[in-house]
Parts: C-alpha cells; sequence; structure tokens
C-alpha cells in the first residue's frame, strides 16, 4: 500500500510540471499541423501505393505517422529531462527520499508517459477528426496504446540518460536515434515499400516504432491498414507491451546500479 | 562605422562559439544524411513517376538548401541568450563600434552555414558528378542563403521581449520555411495544389529559391521547371539585402535598448 501511495506521488510530480512547457507544446502542435495540412495533404498527391486490396490512401496513412512522430520526439525529450535533473541535484535529491529504488523509476517513467501522452493529445484529437473515428473503444485502444508505447519511450529516454550522465552525448545519440528510428519506420511508408531495400526492411520490421504506429493504424483506419502492417496486431500489441516493461525494467536496473556511488563527471 | 578587422573579429568569436554545438551539429548532420539517404531514397519508390521521374535526385538539393538554413539560424538563439543573460552589455563595452559588432554577427552566421553546408555541397556535386563552373555559382547561392538565413533569425530573436515568445516565434517561423516551400514537392504540384497566393508566397520563399538555383545547376536533367538562373539569383540578391538590413536595424534597435 506505502509503496503504491509513493508510486502515486512520484507520477504525480512528474505530471504536475505540465503547465510548463505550452511553449514547447505550442510549436509541436504548429509542426504538427503543417505536417498535417501541408506536407501530407501534397505528398498524398504525389504518392501511389499499392497494397494487396487496392490503391492505399496514403494522407490518411500518413496523419497517423505524423502523430507517431510527435509522440516519439516528445517522450524522447524526457532523457534531456533527467540530465538536467542530474545536473541539478534533483535525482540526488529523489534518491534521498524514502522510496524504494524501482518505485522511483516505474513512477518516472509512468509519470513521463502520462505526461508525454497529455501533450500529444491535441494532436491525437485532430487524427481522430481527420480520420473520421467515431468508435469509442477505438478512441480509447489509441490513448492505451499511445501511452504504453510512450512509456516504453520515457523508460529508453530515461535509461540513456541515466547510462550517459551527460547532456551532449545524450544530444548526438537522441539526434541520431530519433533520425534512424524515425525514418527507418513504417511512420512515412508502409513496410511493403522497404522490401527493395532488404536492409532497411529488416531494421524497420524489428523497430518497435513500426509496431506501435502500425497498431494505431490497425485501430484507427483498418480498412488501409489491412496487408500493409509490420505484423498480426496481436504480436504487434505483445511486442509493444514488451518494448515498454523492458524499458522500465533497464531504467530500474540503471537507477538502483549506475547511479550509486556518485555520477559526478 | 563598419571596421574590417573588428566585425572579423566578432565573426571569429561567432564561428568559435558554434563548435560548441559540435553534439546537435552531428545529430543535425545524420537527421540530414536520413533525410537524403533514408527518405529519399525509399520515397523514390513511391512518388509517381510522371510527376518526379526521380525523387533522389530532386530532394537532394532541398537537403543542401536545409542544411545551410538549419546551421545558419543558430546564430539567433545565441543572441537571444546573451540579450537574456545581459552578456550584450559587455559586448557594447568593447572597443568597436556597434555597426562592427552588428556586422560581425551577421557575418558570424554566414561563415556557419557555409562551413555547415560545404560537405553537402560536396556530396552533391559527387552524387550528380556537375564539374562546371556553375558550381562557383552554387557557393555564391550558399553564401547569400545563409547571410538571408542568420539576418532573419537575428531579426527574429529581437523581436519581442519575452523570451519564450522569441523561441516560438522562431520555432513557427523556422517550420512555416521549411513546409511552405519547394524542397519536397515540384513547382507544378504546388501551384495546382495551393491557392494563388500561397503559391507565389511558396515558390518566391529563399529556401524555394535557393532550391531552385541548386536544381538548375546540379540536377536540371531530372526535371524541368519554369525557372530563369538570373530571375532566382536576382531574387536572392533581394531577399539577402532585405533581411540583412531588417536584422541589422532590429539587433541594433534592440542593443540601443
Amino acid at each position: 500500500m506505502k509503496g503504491f501511495r509513493a508510486l502515486a506521488l512520484i507520477i504525480l510530480w512528474d505530471v504536475r510540471k505540465l503547465g510548463r512547457y505550452k511553449f514547447f507544446l505550442a510549436m509541436r502542435f504548429t509542426w504538427f499541423l503543417l505536417q498535417v495540412l501541408v506536407f501530407g495533404l501534397i505528398v498524398a498527391h504525389m504518392v501511389s501505393i499499392r497494397g494487396p486490396y487496392g490503391l492505399l490512401d496514403y494522407y490518411k496513412f500518413y496523419v497517423v505517422g505524423a502523430y507517431m512522430a510527435v509522440l516519439f520526439s516528445i517522450s524522447i525529450m524526457r532523457g534531456h529531462e533527467i540530465v538536467e535533473e542530474l545536473e541539478d541535484g534533483l535525482i540526488d535529491y529523489q534518491l534521498s527520499l524514502p522510496i524504494e529504488r524501482r518505485v522511483l523509476a516505474i513512477g518516472r517513467t509512468l509519470g513521463g508517459g502520462i505526461s508525454s501522452f497529455t501533450y500529444s493529445m491535441p494532436m491525437l484529437a485532430v487524427i481522430i477528426m481527420v480520420l473520421g473515428v467515431s468508435s469509442l473503444t477505438s478512441i480509447l485502444l489509441l490513448a492505451l496504446v499511445s501511452f504504453v508505447f510512450s512509456s516504453g519511450l520515457v523508460g529508453i529516454a530515461m535509461s540513456v540518460a541515466l547510462w550517459l550522465r551527460s547532456g551532449d552525448k545524450l544530444d548526438i545519440l537522441m539526434g541520431i536515434s530519433d533520425s534512424l528510428l524515425v525514418r527507418l519506420s513504417t511512420i512515412f511508408y508502409p513496410i511493403v515499400v522497404l522490401t527493395p531495400i532488404t536492409i532497411y526492411y529488416y531494421l524497420a520490421t524489428i523497430n518497435p516504432v513500426s509496431h506501435a504506429t502500425d497498431l494505431l493504424r490497425i485501430v484507427s483506419i483498418p480498412e488501409y491498414a489491412l496487408g500493409v502492417t509490420v505484423s498480426d496486431s496481436t504480436i504487434m500489441a505483445s511486442y509493444i507491451l514488451g518494448f515498454t516493461i523492458t524499458s522500465i525494467l533497464a531504467a530500474i536496473t540503471l537507477l538502483e546500479r549506475r547511479i550509486e556511488g556518485g555520477y559526478g563527471r | 562605422m563598419i571596421g574590417i578587422t573588428p566585425t572579423l573579429i566578432v565573426a571569429y568569436r561567432d564561428l568559435q562559439r558554434f563548435w560548441k554545438y559540435r553534439w546537435w551539429l552531428a545529430g543535425l548532420i545524420a537527421m540530414n544524411l536520413a533525410d537524403l539517404f533514408i527518405f529519399a531514397l525509399v520515397f523514390r519508390g513511391i512518388i509517381r513517376k510522371d510527376i518526379v521521374p526521380d525523387y533522389f535526385y530532386f530532394l537532394a538539393p532541398g537537403i543542401a538548401s536545409i542544411a545551410a538554413f538549419a546551421a545558419a539560424f543558430t546564430i539567433g538563439r545565441e543572441v537571444m541568450m546573451e540579450l537574456r543573460r545581459g552578456f550584450h552589455h559587455y559586448l557594447l563595452s568593447l572597443p568597436i563600434s556597434r555597426a562592427s559588432l552588428v556586422s560581425g554577427r551577421i557575418l558570424g552566421g554566414v561563415v556557419r552555414g557555409f562551413i555547415y553546408q560545404l560537405p553537402f555541397l560536396v556530396l552533391l556535386i559527387m552524387l550528380t558528378g556537375t564539374t562546371s563552373l556553375f558550381v562557383v555559382l552554387a557557393l555564391m547561392v550558399t553564401l547569400l542563403i545563409s547571410a538571408s538565413m542568420s539576418s532573419l533569425s537575428i531579426a527574429l530573436s529581437t523581436l519581442v521581449k519575452s523570451l519564450e515568445m522569441q523561441a516560438t516565434v522562431r520555432s513557427i517561423t523556422y517550420f512555416a520555411i521549411f513546409f511552405l516551400s519547394n524542397v519536397f514537392y515540384p513547382e507544378n504540384v504546388i501551384k495546382t495544389r495551393f491557392p494563388e497566393p500561397l503559391y507565389v508566397i511558396i515558390v518566391n520563399n529563399p529556401i524555394s529559391v535557393a532550391t531552385s538555383t541548386y536544381r538548375i545547376i546540379f540536377t536540371s536533367n531530372v526535371l524541368q521547371e519554369p525557372y530563369k538562373l538570373e530571375t532566382l539569383m536576382l531574387k536572392l540578391i533581394l531577399w539577402t539585402i532585405a533581411l540583412i538590413t531588417l536584422g541589422a536595424l532590429l539587433y541594433d534597435r534592440n542593443l540601443k535598448s
């Protein structure tokens, strides 16, 4: 019971910081709107993709990808926050609290996931409107998948930040991983399109971003997603769940072991 | 009165400070290269050939424009941070004229954009096998686009008092220039898909002008677009003069206050 209360407090601490980033949110929202209302509309006119059930509506396909790209970048940003907290001594303070390390790691991951998902909600509302998703079950499923995947990403960002413990190194790693993970996934193109470039195809197949994006597509636009997703929906859901659990475990391990004994540079 | 030596000293200082962002630059390079060797390569297979015959070569000059634009834009962030921390008081106390300081900052932005973009230009030359003297013209385009974008970035960083608002205005302008340009889409698509006023804005956006010029120089065999090299150069020169004037005036006004 005590553990749950501590977990709730840690999550609440992360969620309470939401109001600080209104300008950051405004920028992300503008970026997203331009992607959806300008880039997506124009490129959809230029693209022609034939799936197993006929021509693909690329615009609808792309809109889901644009949302995932924003969710990805918002969640990964948490890594920078963790490094700043390390530098400011805030992590020291949190470690000194009468809270178990694993509870702290789980709380920070879930709190970060809730915050990141909350930031992405205006964008999620836009894609729900654009795609005309009217079923409550589908909307709740979209939210659930986004939250679970966002928590996994926050866990990874937190683990990398705790492992590197340097803002500079984190900058380069996050910059490169952002470039590669987003482009080598099914965010912008269906997996069938990647088959001519074998290495890209295999990398996109194992990339969790592909699984999360395609699962969102299965839920929101099943008529266009069938036959062009990276895998079966049950496998994709299990993959994302596995990814999130692994990333939380990694964050727990790093917080319990690597952070002990000081981390000053 | 603009002194050449003080201007160069200020620009050199900005160049040295540029390496402070080496980690961020490494990420930016990775992003630009990923755009070219992953995004463009994959899109080459799905873009209709009747619209763009080879999307990889179509996008490559646009990536070069974006590279110079992004690097030159960093100077505005620094100006913003200096104003925030009051560091400009120190700069003003130096025995150099304000005009030299302002011109040095703009020159610093130009040098940053030029240095950052140079490897992308070399890559473009290697990919397209261009050996003509027009390559010199491409270097001139790089200088002009770096000058106009660094000036715009400085202007935006000094436009409003609130720092958060400054960051927002800079980012929104950055996104608008990025997406409302011809980097990703050809002229005929822009003409048919956008309303006339927006079409005029998009094709005359400095990044579009620079991209069209690079396309004429490096990849004119991919897609013929109805632009003349001399008109494009004239537009870019006019943009550069206008934005340098705006950037210098606004930065100077802020230094005075």
